[in-house]
């Protein structure tokens, strides 16, 4: 029984391609079992009327995806999933930047600084959700107790049933969260960029301000590009906090399409019209990373 | 006059760090300060910024007693169980993966390449419901920890490969060459020399998939509907949204969901940071 093998191990000493072939080949399984077969499956049912209650597949065409579009709540929520998206990537972009340059400077306790700014990062989307509901709890919550000491508002507000303001909790809450990572990809950026770089800006004169947006920025391309493709493709993603904190609510103002997606497909059992829907917010992601994609390269080529 | 502007820069720096730490803190230090108060203080008003009488009373009821058919401490269990296992998985594969696209220029290899980054950009959803087809239907396992590994090595083996691709490049080749003189096969030179110079790849690899694995909520939902594999985050979802909600329990199951992340997060931080940012800084 040892020959084969040993053929095969000897084979593979010679033959560098079979060496790197047998290497990967577990992940090239785990790929295409976890992926590949799973993702054409889907498509393939996004044409067809698929209900885990009534077994058997009708071929519906471009019927589900011409439903969606006939579907003013459904239009609803991928706009408002770009606001989402825009909006709290926006506010995670430019404060992780402003926070990583200040923890790029010298100051007394920045080892500990730098470990704390994990712990957003490292905490479970769920208990994310739970502390903030805790924070704008419309009885208890400290950020009520904060705003009213303030005068900032007249009594304690429910914030999450607000219709106004339930989105930009959420937005809140996410940045809270994610900030962090902003800062991590950009410090190591930071650090990267030679001394030498900013000793020459100050010979020639240049400000604080001028050196970061002419030497700094410009440096910082790549790290700010990947975590603009991190965050925007988990934004466009989000489903967790909504889950927790407001189920979709008030009036549907929360639903981001992800949510629908779920409950298409897991409460009202249509895999077939889920999947088309999920195949359109794909869409959406792939949109997003390629503008960047193509605006960065602009920057590149000036 | 250059003195000055200085001065007023590191004042400005330092009142900056301070309110980014205040941020930073005091949502999760909330939650702990809550759930250290019997469920008469937590309803104070003013709410109480320490403990007046701290205790643990929550965390033992929550962990130890039936809520919804299980008990809280099964639901930890099961996630440190799936976490491990997880982590396991994805360093191994993710390790001769990554090692083999480091080193070798194959076809094939590029193609995988794109083809993990690729499932990265795929909304889980739209991977959820052939996969809840696959395992309900076909495979009937649903309410397995063994589907939940299944389904995060899915999700977090290309990370991993991708974390380990970029430290591997780091690693020169002539000491597996040299290895290769002396009389190592391939696969003796990969574990006995790369290998143990990757520690620092591998322990950021091992403690992100970990991480990520005891966080996850969304796939464990959908997938684990009892004791046998609810995990962490779905047991505490449970109790959000109940009828008689017990908020003293669900401070100390979100504190008890939040200590294994964050401590690990805390304790392999240079690590982590240093495999998180491989890819992201070098263009």
């Amino acid at each position: 029984m040892g020959g084969k093998g040993l053929g095969l191990a000897s084979r593979m000493e010679k033959n560098e391609s079979l060496f790197a072939f047998f290497l990967v080949l577990p992940a090239l399984l785990i790929v295409g079992f976890l992926y590949a077969y799973p993702l054409t499956y889907s498509f393939i049912i996004s044409f067809f009327r698929s209900d885990i209650r009534k077994p058997g597949l009708v071929f519906l065409g471009l019927q589900n995806y011409i439903e969606i579009f006939k579907r003013p709540d459904l239009l609803i929520s991928f706009w408002r999933t770009v606001v989402f998206t825009v909006i709290s990537v926006g506010i995670e972009m430019v404060a992780g930047i402003a926070i990583a340059v200040a923890f790029n400077e010298r100051f007394r306790g920045r080892a500990i600084a730098r470990s704390v700014i994990l712990i957003p990062w490292a905490i479970p989307p769920v208990v994310n959700g739970i502390i903030w509901n805790w924070l704008v709890h419309p009885k208890i919550g400290v950020l009520n107790f904060f705003l009213t000491k303030l005068h900032v508002i007249p009594r304690y507000k429910a914030w999450l049933a607000d219709p106004k303001w339930a989105l930009n909790i959420i937005i809140i809450a996410d940045a809270w969260k994610w900030t962090p990572l902003v800062v991590l990809l950009v410090l190591a950026g930071l650090q990267a960029i030679p001394d030498v770089l900013y000793d020459a800006a100050k010979v020639d004169g240049a400000g604080r301000v001028r050196t970061f947006f002419t030497v700094t920025l410009p440096l910082l391309r790549w790290p700010i590009l990947v975590s603009l493709i991190l965050r925007t493709v988990e934004a466009i993603r989000i489903f967790d906090i909504i889950f927790i904190m407001t189920r979709g609510g008030p009036a549907n103002r929360t639903k981001l399409t992800t949510f629908y997606v779920w409950e298409i497909a897991f409460k009202h059992h249509r895999m077939g019209f889920g999947s088309a829907l999920a195949y359109l917010v794909t869409l959406l992601i792939i949109l997003f990373v390629v503008l960047y994609f193509r605006t960065i390269r602009k920057e590149i080529e000036l | 006059m250059a003195d000055k502007n200085d001065r007023k820069a590191k004042v400005f720096l330092y009142v900056f760090i301070a309110v980014v730490l205040i941020v930073t803190l005091f949502p999760f230090y909330w939650i702990i300060n809550m759930s250290l108060q019997n469920s008469i203080e937590l309803y104070d008003v003013p709410p109480n910024f320490v403990p007046p009488k701290p205790t643990l009373e929550n965390f033992r009821s929550v962990l130890f007693e039936e809520r919804g058919l299980m008990k809280f401490y099964q639901a930890v269990f099961n996630t440190l169980i799936v976490a491990l296992l997880t982590m396991v998985v994805c360093v191994i594969v993710g390790s001769i993966t990554g090692y083999a696209l480091a080193r070798f220029r194959f076809k094939l290899g590029i193609y995988l390449l794109f083809a993990l980054i690729g499932t990265q950009m795929v909304p889980p959803l739209t991977d959820l419901i052939p996969l809840y087809v696959i395992f309900s239907r076909w495979l009937k396992l649903i309410d397995t920890k063994a589907t939940l590994v299944i389904g995060y090595t899915g999700w977090l083996l290309p990370i991993s490969v991708w974390i380990l691709y970029g430290y591997f490049q780091t690693i020169p080749k002539d000491l597996e060459d040299a290895a290769r003189i002396d009389g190592c096969t391939r696969l003796r030179a990969l574990f006995k020399v790369v290998m143990p110079l990757s520690a620092p790849g591998l322990a950021a690899t091992a403690i992100y998939v970990f991480i990520s694995s005891t966080n996850e909520f969304l796939f464990a939902m959908i997938f684990a509907s009892t004791y046998r594999s609810k995990t962490i985050p779905v047991a505490l979802a449970d109790m959000v949204g109940k009828y008689q909600i017990r908020y003293g329990d669900m401070t100390a199951g979100a504190v008890i969901a939040a200590i294994f992340p964050v401590v690990l997060a805390l304790l392999f931080q240079k690590y982590l940071v240093r495999g998180l940012t491989a890819g992201g800084v070098k263009g």
